[in-house]
């Protein structure tokens, strides 16, 4: 991995000027102040908001939602994000995207750079995007349950189960031992938890992550020397903006010159003895860890008034995924319901080739999961020049997938609907398509009506798989908030209860469509 | 007689049956007349074509001056000429096809309002005209579900009469309904032809063609066997099929 990045910065140094190529070599630990020499890059071209994409579902210390106040999004990157935007000239505007797909993010263009070190690594990168310089040298620690015996290194793992984060630097360093048996993880969270409930023996995650997850948790120690070494740069696509790719460098080179990111690093605790000896910094600590602190300090557990008052704090956010949950669920309705018509009637009406045309596709549709639709309108798409708004990315997938079931369910009413009304209406001189519109579809439609608040009901649960979007609804909402106070539990059945409470409504609807929409179907009490 | 409705050559098949094997008829203005025979005889077949609901393969009717033709073998007549034939012709489907999610009332105002663009007050208007005429004055809120087969029968005929047609064609509008509530159909049927509107009715009530109606076409295989017309003093049916077939009813 190391020769990757080392193959980037030669990149770099390419684009900066013949000189710094040799300055780059990356067996010189001092390349930082060699690389000062190189030439002030036109900034005036750098994008005047500067975008950066990570996953605040990561957990501390790097994006995540400060626990003493969950309306804002704090940590390390967050920081050094904020130092590094004014020397490139922007302004830093945080996206949130999930961290396996924050490379994709780069490709859609959803922002200019991505951050959440421990997710980005070269290999699962490489042809489409370049990487700064890196900004933290850092290492991996291995973590065991409080009381069990040491692990020295990574000898030590030998023939133990080992848990870590998924498509981390890392779980590539692990690999390599084969004696090891990896368990790979979406989130630091559920590496802990598991490694509480003893599936696991050890974990090695990045020494960041040890630090903020772990090393506050009773029930955890720190074991053995540093595993492997660990570097965090910044990602942005190769071939957009290449003059942001110089003036990035030269910024985080900087930093690390004008101790900013040594006061930043002490601030989160996060200083380590190789980046001391990168830098060439060897003076004790320059800024109190207080950002360690206040997280320590806001995520401990606490007394129930102050849980209750932590619940009360992030309802804001709540009401935001509800709010976005139900934006795309009844939109995807709309979507659904009107295309869903348009596939009925032309499967009854439309004659043979439309008519196959409109069966295929729901066939189809009905077919493919719809993750895998989600995941192609978002990121297939763009690959044939179709990008879109993930908010709009989202409706199409469920209105298309839910569209082939409406469509079924349509098809049943219209078919339901004795032949004679159609002639009864066209004895009236009325046309075809009016017949259609004051006749059939009227009764069909009570027909359609309950399956129809049914199939909304698994709409709006279905919306959750969005979440997989840069989109931030209830679920999306529900995985940050979780990872933020490592509780699963308590937001897991609130979350769960805002779901029931919002597909309540349908529910209601289809008892009243059985009823009152039934008027004129069946016979009333003389 | 003065005729409004011509029908010349007519024939019709489905698939290669022959159904309407060439029948040429007139009606004259202000006639009820019946068209009979035995069952699949072609008269139901015979009246859907006469306003375009079937197209027909070959042969001419002309209905309130608008004409509509075929030659054997020629592409069948446009939607459109069908509708301007429509124009002029109301009619009565066999079976009960009241739309079920509408009032009566609101039944019978839906063809105005949809193919005349008639504001909803004077559909309204005209719907209670002719629910009246139809004895469902006090009926008109009701869903058909609620009615009886003869109401609902009645105001199928209410709906059509809506659209103020020149000529109505009634399918077999007594067929479904206990011989208690066939009467009170055809005298609604009775009062419009005293109001001077030209009627045409497949129906297998021989006591109704014989005793109301002006004139009366006895159908067989597909043809007209005979034209009976009323109070001509010839005294009766001539073909010996006619006689057959009447001869069951005597």
């Amino acid at each position: 991995m190391r020769s990757v990045i080392a193959g980037l910065l030669v990149l770099a140094g390419f684009l900066g000027g013949a000189d710094t190529a040799r300055a780059l070599d990356w067996s010189s630990f001092s390349f930082f102040a060699t690389r000062a020499q190189a030439p002030d890059p036109a900034i005036t071209t750098v994008p005047r908001i500067l975008r950066y994409g990570g996953d605040s579902a990561a957990g501390a210390p790097f994006i995540f939602k400060d626990p003493a106040n969950p309306s804002r999004t704090v940590g390390l990157e967050v920081d050094i994000m904020a130092q590094l935007a004014p020397r490139l000239g922007g302004m830093p505007i945080f996206v949130q995207n999930r961290f396996d797909m924050l490379i994709a993010g780069l490709g859609t263009e959803l922002y200019e750079l991505a951050v959440t070190a421990p997710a980005i690594t070269p290999d699962t990168a490489a042809p489409t995007v370049n990487f700064s310089i890196p900004y933290y040298t850092t290492f991996g620690q291995i973590v065991i349950r409080r009381g069990d015996p040491a692990i020295a290194g990574l000898k030590g793992l030998k023939d133990k189960t080992v848990g870590t984060l998924k498509a981390s630097q890392i779980a590539e360093i692990l690999s390599r031992s084969p004696d090891i048996v990896l368990k790979t993880y979406d989130t630091a969270t559920e590496v802990f938890a598991d490694l509480k409930r003893g599936e696991i023996d050890a974990t090695v995650v990045d020494f960041p992550i040890a630090v903020y997850q772990a090393r506050p948790d009773r029930a955890l120690q720190f074991t053995g020397d540093p595993i492997g070494r660990i570097q965090y740069a910044i990602a942005l696509k190769r071939g957009t903006h290449p003059e942001l790719y110089g003036a990035l460098n030269t910024a985080i080179y900087a930093m690390s010159q004008d101790g900013s990111l040594r006061r930043i690093l002490d601030r989160w605790a996060l200083w380590t003895p190789m980046m001391a000896q990168e830098v060439d910094d060897k003076r004790p600590m320059q800024a109190e860890p207080s950002a360690y602190e206040h997280y320590v300090e806001a995520s401990t557990p606490r007394t129930f008034v102050s849980e209750v008052e932590r619940y009360v704090r992030f309802l804001p956010q709540i009401v935001r995924g509800v709010i976005r949950t139900l934006e795309v669920s009844l939109l995807a309705m709309v979507a659904a319901m009107v295309l869903g018509a348009v596939l009925a009637v032309t499967r009854v009406y439309g004659g043979p080739v439309l008519g196959r045309a409109a069966r295929a596709y729901v066939d189809g549709m009905r077919g493919i999961p719809l993750l895998i639709v989600v995941l192609f309108i978002y990121y297939g798409l763009p690959t044939v020049g179709l990008q879109l708004d993930p908010l709009v990315a989202g409706v199409l997938a469920l209105g298309l997938s839910y569209a082939a079931w409406m469509a079924e369910n349509i098809r049943a009413g219209l078919r339901a609907i004795p032949r004679d009304q159609m002639e009864a209406a066209i004895v009236l001189n009325m046309t075809e398509f009016q017949a259609l519109r004051n006749v059939i579809l009227p009764q069909a439609a009570r027909i359609v009506l309950p399956p129809t608040a049914r199939n909304f009901v698994s709409l709006i649960k279905d919306s959750s798989l969005v979440s997989v979007l840069p989109l931030l609804e209830l679920t999306k909402t529900y995985q940050q908030i979780s990872v933020t106070y490592s509780d699963y539990f308590g937001t897991g059945l609130l979350v769960a209860a805002i779901y029931l409470v919002i597909s309540l409504p349908f529910v209601r609807l289809a008892k009243w469509a059985e009823i009152y929409a039934g008027r004129g179907m069946s016979r009333v009490a003389p | 007689m003065q005729p409004i409705v011509r029908a010349q050559d007519i024939t019709k098949a489905f698939d290669t049956t022959p159904i309407v094997k060439g029948v040429s008829f007139q009606i004259g203005t202000g006639d009820l007349a019946a068209i009979i025979g035995p069952a699949g005889c072609g008269k139901s077949t015979l009246l859907r074509c006469l306003n375009g609901l079937e197209p027909l393969d070959s042969g001419s009717i002309e209905i309130f001056g608008v004409k509509m033709a075929r030659e054997p073998g020629a592409p069948a007549p446009t939607k459109e000429t069908a509708r301007q034939l429509r124009q002029n012709v109301g009619m009565v489907l066999q079976g009960n096809n009241l739309f079920p999610h509408k009032t009566l009332l609101q039944n019978v105002m839906m063809a105005p309002m949809v193919v005349r663009n008639a504001p909803r007050d004077e559909a309204a208007a005209i719907a209670e005209r002719v629910l009246e005429k139809v004895g469902l004055a006090g009926e008109m809120d009701r869903y058909p579900i609620d009615l009886s087969g003869g109401q609902q029968q009645r105001g199928a005929i209410a709906r059509a009469l809506a659209l103020a047609p020149k000529v109505m064609l009634y399918d077999a509008p007594t067929a479904a309904l206990e011989q208690a509530l066939v009467d009170e159909v055809l005298d609604v049927m009775k009062g419009l032809g005293g109001e001077g509107l030209t009627q045409i009715v497949v129906t297998d009530e021989i006591g109704f063609a014989r005793e109301a109606c002006d004139r009366t076409l006895y159908m067989e295989d597909g043809e007209i066997v005979e034209v009976l017309v009323k109070d001509e003093g010839a005294g009766g049916p001539k073909d010996p099929r006619t006689q057959t077939f009447l001869g069951r009813f005597a």
